[in-house]
């Protein structure tokens, strides 16, 4: 309780803050911040130690199937950097970004976390291209997926609890489904990337813009879907 | 009587009901991550809910198709590809019919300490699968059972019924709760949340390992008209009281043959009557103090007091003895004396109920009117001597000429640790300069409570189980059988 003190302060303070040479308002206003500074510590470390608590609670529960499933989105999301950003940013002190994002992600599935994440992804992908980095096909295929992966993985970690004591078998048709979804990407972004180059430049713009037609269809489907809630 | 159990179900039903805002968010958020002993904050919603997931999945593909027009750069169109596509797939189908719950029990009442055998089912009435049900069941804190505590997650094929073997077993008497479960379903790859199935709780009775007792079959006065302890009157017995002529009215089969030929006149045998005794247990439940830790483990003040009052009740009540109950402490409940084996069910469920005094309830004040304690019943007082109360009780007892044994029910651990004082730095008794200082003065001061009790004719005697009675009970006939002076 010694942060708690009196406003007064110990005897034999006074004597220390007038050799100082503050006045009375001085030495009040000092006294006054000394008080203020140790209460905020007090709570500081109150609140401090109550998370360590939280944290090691959450240590000593946690069960290998959850955590398996964030791990999987930590690992998505570096890779998706790895694959999208400059690799000379990805050499140099600028890797703390990447990487707290990823660890954002496996730690706050729930959060805005993975869309952050995703988002940045695609931005240092399309500043990788302005800056001079190739447009290959396999890049946005390998990012696609990465993405991917990030988004599923953390839908799936943000509705099983890190405590769950996992069936066996539980993960399977959800690789399965990735595995699928990433597959036909593959063959759509050939044919979205590499077909327009093979056939000519002139099939290009209407190639694209069917394309487009499908996903914007796509993503309306989606949405309507959305939209019927009961 | 409060029943804990529909408390708590009351409690969950008034949360199921009350309407949500934020279905998804409490869903996936307060339901899998709350501590067991907090009641679980269920909310029903109308059907499937989107979770936040499906909303990035819509904000990103339209985002990066609009960047896509925009910049003219068809790649993006890739990168919305697969957000999209998975969408699709897994809202292809939508589920519509929340997972079905239900835990049921074949062991409805058990011993304390013995295994528990319940399971939980979780059906899927839809034709879609469910890619993952996270079930929690939320049990009472001395039951444990296997899956309890933790979420438990799984898939269910569609139409199909999952079962969860719940072994565990009751490790403190008293009623429990098995349940509420709550599950929930997720479809769709995670892009949708079904509403909480809610199965309700099922009553766990947990009835008190009895302590072993066995005493002589002194008694102060027996009383009633059949039994099992002899009486000082002439009558049918077992007990002989001596040979004398045969009167009118003797039975045939009590002839002395072998004396009324002697004699040349018919004698018969006569016997003392057998007598039943009427045993009240008076339990102090002013305080708790001590730790439960089951059968085998620590003890506290009100585990000691129900083990012995179920040991004493079953010794006596065996032995044809009429045996009741009263409660010193609030509500201050009692149980009128009987005897059988019925009656002695009926002890076990009485003290299933036994709970300490809540704070600031003083007993009432009609607990023991002259009538409650017959004078001629053998009072056993079950009492931690926590509260100078209890203390008073007993001499007040003793002086209105009732026959008491108070059983110090402190556990003997506890009083050891306090004469001991501290012997670990985190040890409560070394926190501050004078507590174990305090502890020793008031061990010393129950002491001289219990030397004052005896100077005023109450045996106190610590809780030893078989035999620890037979010593006081032999003191107490003694002093029954006297001439008693009873202040007027």
């Amino acid at each position: 309780m010694s942060e708690l003190a009196p406003i007064g302060g110990e005897p034999g303070q006074v004597g220390r803050l007038a050799r100082l040479g503050l006045s009375g308002r001085g030495r009040y206003l000092m006294r006054r911040a000394r008080y203020v500074l140790g209460r905020a510590g007090a709570l500081l470390q109150r609140g401090v130690g109550i998370r360590i608590d939280r944290v090691t609670a959450v240590v000593e529960q946690a069960t290998l199937g959850p955590v398996v499933v964030r791990f999987c989105s930590v690992l998505a999301a570096l890779g998706g950097f790895a694959v999208t950003w400059p690799t000379r940013d990805l050499t140099t002190t600028s890797l703390v970004v990447p990487v707290l994002f990823a660890v954002g992600v496996g730690i706050a599935p729930r959060s805005l976390m993975p869309t952050a994440t995703i988002v940045a992804i695609v931005l240092g992908y399309m500043f990788n291209l302005d800056t001079g980095a190739p447009l290959t096909v396999w890049r946005p295929i390998a990012a696609a997926s990465m993405i991917y992966i990030v988004h599923t993985s953390a839908a799936f970690a943000a509705v099983l609890p890190f405590n769950a004591v996992a069936t066996r078998g539980l993960f399977l048709p959800y690789v399965l489904r990735i595995a699928a979804v990433i597959a036909i990407t593959a063959i759509l972004a050939v044919g979205i990337l590499a077909v327009p180059g093979i056939v000519g430049q002139h099939r290009l713009v209407s190639a694209a813009v069917a394309g487009m037609v499908a996903m914007v269809g796509v993503a309306g489907y989606v949405a309507y879907l959305g939209s019927q809630r009961r | 009587m409060v029943n804990l159990g529909r408390a708590f179900s009351a409690a969950v039903a008034q949360r199921v009901n009350r309407s949500n805002r934020d279905v998804a968010r409490r869903m996936r958020l307060d339901l899998p991550d709350r501590p067991t002993d907090l009641p679980p904050e269920i909310e029903v919603t109308a059907g499937w809910v989107p979770t936040r997931a499906f909303g990035r999945a819509v904000l990103l593909t339209g985002l990066l198709l609009v960047g896509a027009v925009f910049l003219r750069r068809t790649d993006l169109v890739v990168f919305a590809a697969p957000l999209a596509l998975g969408a699709a797939l897994g809202l292809w189908r939508r589920p519509t019919a929340a997972p079905a719950v239900q835990v049921t029990t074949t062991t409805p009442t058990v011993s304390e300490g013995t295994e528990l055998n319940a399971s939980m089912t979780i059906s899927n009435r839809d034709p879609i699968r469910y890619d993952l049900v996270v079930a929690r069941l939320r049990t009472s804190r001395w039951l444990r059972v296997e899956h309890a505590g933790r979420p438990y997650a799984t898939a269910i094929p569609p139409g199909q019924t999952v079962g969860i073997d719940l072994g565990g077993r009751a490790v403190r008497w008293g009623r429990h709760v098995l349940g509420p479960t709550v599950a929930y379903a997720v479809a769709a790859d995670g892009l949708l949340i079904s509403p909480a199935g809610v199965a309700p709780y099922s009553d766990i009775r947990a009835f008190p390992t009895t302590a072993s007792f066995r005493a002589n079959d002194l008694m102060p006065r027996a009383a009633g008209m059949l039994g099992f302890h002899r009486s000082r009157r002439p009558g049918d017995g077992g007990e002989m009281a001596g040979v004398r002529p045969f009167m009118p009215g003797d039975r045939l089969r009590r002839v002395d043959w072998r004396v009324s030929l002697r004699t040349r006149e018919l004698h018969v045998v006569a016997t003392l009557s057998d007598r039943d005794a009427e045993i009240t247990i008076l339990m102090d439940l002013l305080h708790e103090s001590g730790l439960s830790g089951g059968p085998g483990g620590s003890r506290s003040v009100l585990d000691i007091t129900v083990r012995a009052a179920a040991g004493i009740a079953e010794h006596y009540v065996t032995r044809g003895d009429r045996v009741g109950f009263i409660e010193y402490g609030w509500p201050g409940r009692r149980l009128r004396a009987s005897a059988g084996r019925r009656h002695y069910l009926t002890i076990l469920e009485w003290l299933l109920d036994t709970r300490p005094s809540p704070e600031g309830r003083e007993p009432t004040v009609y607990t023991f009117g002259a009538s409650h304690i017959k004078t001629n019943a053998l009072t056993v007082v079950l009492t931690p001597l926590i509260d100078p109360r209890s203390a008073a009780l007993l001499a007040r007892l003793a002086r209105g000429g009732r026959f008491v044994i108070a059983i110090d029910t402190m556990p003997p651990e506890l009083l050891g640790s306090l004469a001991r004082g501290p012997r670990r730095h985190d040890d409560w008794l070394g926190q501050g300069e004078f507590t174990s200082v305090a502890a020793r003065l008031w061990l010393m001061e129950r002491e001289n409570t219990v030397a004052q009790l005896r100077d005023h004719g109450v045996p106190v005697v610590p809780w030893g189980g078989a035999g620890s009675l037979d010593e006081v009970l032999g003191q107490v006939s003694r002093i029954a059988s006297g001439p008693q002076a009873v202040p007027r």
